[in-house]
């Protein structure tokens, strides 16, 4: 396995180097550098122009500027803009801010991807199915610069505008509630009898819900109360524990709700930290809420059941302390924290932590909702056909034959085995996604590495570039690598 | 909850082979019994023309090309010229006739017009013709050059595969678009055979990787074997032997190649790299800050590149399955 990951580094040192080459002679000749100074009606012109083509180097011989740049690289420096910045400071603080936006595009592609590529294998040819295959080739055909723009004036501009005065008309609640019906219709298993009662439950639950919020003003003071949380916690201990056992298993079952009442007394007794946390007080909460969940879980699993236990009580631990968050997240959305068009912050911004993670999130939603369509496009559609392969399969068809419930089947025999191919395109779908990035940063003015690309081939300014691009071109060797050698771990049968 | 998901399961599926594609209808006739003989071909045809998606996506995308092509022949007013601005510009075709009962009208500038007066339904469709010529010329062309690098490395071998995909792997290291980018940054708005090219010679690489492993697998079979103890030559070999056996994915991935390349060419513009002067994308980036003031300057262009992406793309879809020879089961 070394010498495999070894040979597989090695190989790709000399294709980068000439990617490297390649680009570089790209960039130097993308156009003339002086371009803005030629047409420029300064006086001093010509020193300006002196002093651009020593520190850009233009009448030493390209091969010679390669040679120093990469020579260079390999003592960590970068170059310098035309500027004289320091392009290895530029790019740094540039990774960091792209970093945040494609992770979180990345994440969020991946899970609403797989869980949708899961639902519609599972319900295949459902109403569902369809809609959401739609969907997917509608994204794959949006050009992102478009739906960025689109974000841009309906996510941030006009919900603003609507979170100033909230309120939702008839219309709205109806069109609201048909649309999460609809979805339930098509999540539901079983005969339409019983998927037309399930959407029933959901539009009259959903119907209650909207018509609460619009009554109450909620939207202007938002918050759940604490009956709220604890029905949504028992709502999550339930779904935890039919994640991993059948209902009818009580003492999982116990231990999710245990887990869950252990999760909202812990809550009040932390009260001061979760109202003013910092980040290690909140990955203390977290390994608290786990440690608690799995003791639960182990303390009232019984000795068949434990380790089911175990796992349904850390999940709805888990799923609780999202919830208790959750409700500090929005209380802190008062007046004038409201979704952000430009930049990842409010610069200069002070407050509570929470008041900053609501101005982070404002700001950081819709360029990662744009970057992520096409993503979760990628990703359901990946899923869907590599679980709907893994559901033909002899090992899931046993475990029917053994009288396994349906959930079960899908979730702990037939979902693993069907991550793995797509485990793989998670590294493969990099280059997408930074292309993506490179778009939205520009429409949401990101000083990203978007930006830096941008800029920097506009002015036909060479290291900024190359810096963007080193960047680049060794992730995606990296993640290729990385898929690979995942692909040999994870799947058993190619593992030695 | 097991029985239940079999039993719709497979219910489900009896029902899309026989309404969503045909795929039951395989050489088999109504009754079921006798089996009237298809070529490959006829199959191919058959079960493409019964992907209903992929045949309203035809005619729709048929529609457009020859509104883009021919309609500027037909419609008086110039693309390129300004006029007097007329009610704000407002667009003034009535496509929801039931609202305020006008009934369907076209009117005098459909689509309205931009703040120097020019009727952008000329502009529009000017734009959608650089957009169309653009892409289907880089898919072509990139299908041809990834086919022809495929075949040859997967058929020689040796010194010729592994050069040639050592240049495949360089180009893999860079994004398509920020390469095409850096390129275009060059020959900006030199017109649209430049603009294909560009797009071209750098999106041929997933076409190339594809051919060459099929082309892999084909040269061990029997057939071709056989072809070879005829004498037949290499050319030969490739041409009339392993060839027609790969043209389905050849097909099907210049069609992807052409919805992607309408997407790069308008991110293009976007980013301000653009290879063409009239395109959609382009109209796009010119009337992005006019999205206030002026918002169907913005509407039109995007909606064209979005109707002309995705009907390419559920046509691909459509040939995939049509060429899948999984498809060809008779159901169980």
């Amino acid at each position: 396995m070394f010498f495999f990951i070894l040979r597989r580094l090695l190989i790709s040192i000399p294709i980068l180097l000439a990617s490297s080459v390649l680009m570089f002679f790209l960039v130097i000749n993308s156009g003339d550098p002086l371009f803005d100074l030629r047409a420029s009606t300064n006086p001093n012109v010509d020193q300006l122009i002196a002093a651009r083509r020593q520190r850009l180097r233009l009448d030493d011989s390209a091969w010679e500027r390669y040679w120093d740049w990469v020579t260079g690289l390999f003592a960590g420096d970068f170059g310098q803009n035309r500027e004289g910045q320091n392009v290895s400071t530029l790019l740094w603080q540039a990774v960091q801010t792209t970093f945040r936006l494609v992770v979180l595009a990345t994440i969020l592609s991946i899970v609403i991807g797989i869980v949708f590529g899961i639902i519609t294998a599972v319900r295949q040819y459902s109403v569902l199915d369809y809609s959401s295959t739609f969907a997917a080739f509608l994204f794959f055909s949006l050009p992102v610069f478009w739906v960025a723009v689109l974000l841009k004036e309906f996510g941030a501009i006009k919900f603003n505008d609507f979170l100033e005065a909230p309120g939702l008309s008839t219309t709205g609640i109806v069109l609201l509630t048909a649309t999460g019906s609809f979805f339930v219709y098509g999540l539901v298993g079983g005969g339409r009898k019983r998927r037309l009662t399930a959407a029933a439950i959901a539009a009259a639950v959903q119907l209650v819900a909207l018509v609460a919020i619009d009554r109450t003003d909620w939207m202007l003071n938002p918050g759940l109360s604490p009956l709220v949380i604890a029905i949504l916690g028992a709502v999550v201990g339930v779904g935890a524990a039919a994640i991993f056992a059948p209902l009818s298993t009580t003492r999982v079952l116990l231990a999710a709700l245990a887990s869950v009442g252990v999760g909202l007394i812990g809550a009040t007794l932390f009260q001061g930290w979760i109202e003013d946390p910092n980040w290690s007080k909140l990955l203390l909460l977290f390994l608290f809420t786990l440690g608690t969940g799995v003791g639960v879980g182990a303390l009232v699993g019984g000795e068949v059941d434990r380790r089911l236990a175990m796992r349904a009580g850390a999940v709805s631990a888990f799923g609780v302390a999202a919830i208790i968050l959750f409700d500090q997240f929005i209380s802190a959305w008062g007046p004038g924290r409201t979704i952000g068009t430009v930049g990842p912050q409010t610069p200069n911004l002070t407050g509570t932590f929470w008041e900053r993670m609501v101005d982070y999130a404002g700001h950081q939603i819709l360029p990662s909702l744009a970057l992520a369509l096409i993503g979760f496009a990628t990703f359901m559609r990946f899923t869907r056909s590599s679980m709907l392969d893994t559901m033909k399969s002899d090992y899931v068809r046993t475990a029917k034959a053994k009288g396994l419930p349906g959930n079960q089947v899908i979730l702990r025999h037939a979902f693993r085995t069907a991550l793995i191919p797509v485990m793989t395109v998670v590294t493969i779908s990099f280059a997408t996604v930074i292309e993506g990035a490179v778009i939205t940063e520009t429409v949401f003015g990101w000083k990203g590495m978007g930006q830096l690309f941008v800029e920097g081939l506009q002015n036909v300014d060479p290291y900024p570039v190359m810096g963007f691009m080193v960047v680049v071109s060794v992730s995606i060797v990296l993640l290729n690598a990385v898929a690979d050698i995942m692909y040999a771990y994870l799947d058993p049968r190619i593992r030695r | 909850m097991t029985a239940d998901t079999d039993h719709a399961g497979r219910t489900g599926q009896g029902a899309d082979r026989i309404d969503a594609d045909g795929i039951l209808e395989v050489g088999a006739d109504d009754s079921g019994m006798a089996v009237k003989a298809r070529s490959q071909k006829q199959m191919v045809t058959r079960r493409f023309f019964r992907h209903r998606l992929a045949m309203v996506s035809l005619a729709v995308l048929i529609g457009v090309i020859v509104l883009a092509y021919a309609g500027l022949w037909f419609w008086d007013l110039p693309y390129d010229q300004s006029g007097t601005v007329v009610n704000g510009g407002q667009a003034t075709i009535d496509l929801i006739p039931w609202i305020d009962g006008d009934g369907l009208a076209l009117g005098q500038h459909p689509f309205g017009q931009d703040n120097i007066g020019r009727d952008y339904f000329a502009v529009t469709l000017k734009g959608a013709q650089g957009s169309i010529t653009v892409a289907i010329l880089a898919g072509l062309i990139a299908t041809t050059v990834g086919t022809i690098v495929g075949a040859l490395a997967g058929f020689y071998r040796g010194k010729v595969d592994s050069f040639l995909m050592r240049i495949v792997d360089v180009l893999f290291t860079i994004p398509l678009l920020l390469l095409a980018a850096v390129i275009g940054r060059r020959y900006e708005t030199e017109g649209v055979i430049v603009g294909a090219l560009i797009i071209a010679c750098l999106a041929w690489l997933t076409t190339a990787r594809v051919i060459r492993a099929e082309f892999l697998s084909l040269r061990e079979k029997e057939f071709v074997e056989a072809a070879r103890a005829l004498g037949a030559s290499n050319r030969r070999i490739i041409w009339k032997h392993m060839l027609p056996n790969v043209i389905g994915s050849v097909i099907v991935s210049a069609t992807l190649l052409i919805s992607a390349a309408i997407l790069i060419e308008a991110a293009l513009a976007f980013l301000g790299f653009g290879v063409t002067d009239q395109s959609l994308g382009q109209q796009v980036q010119t009337y992005r800050t006019a999205f206030n003031v002026r918002p169907w300057l913005f509407w039109w262009p995007g909606i064209f590149i979005i109707v002309i992406a995705l009907t390419i793309n559920f046509i691909g879809d459509g040939l995939r399955d049509a060429f899948d020879p999984k498809q060809t089961r008779v159901r169980q």
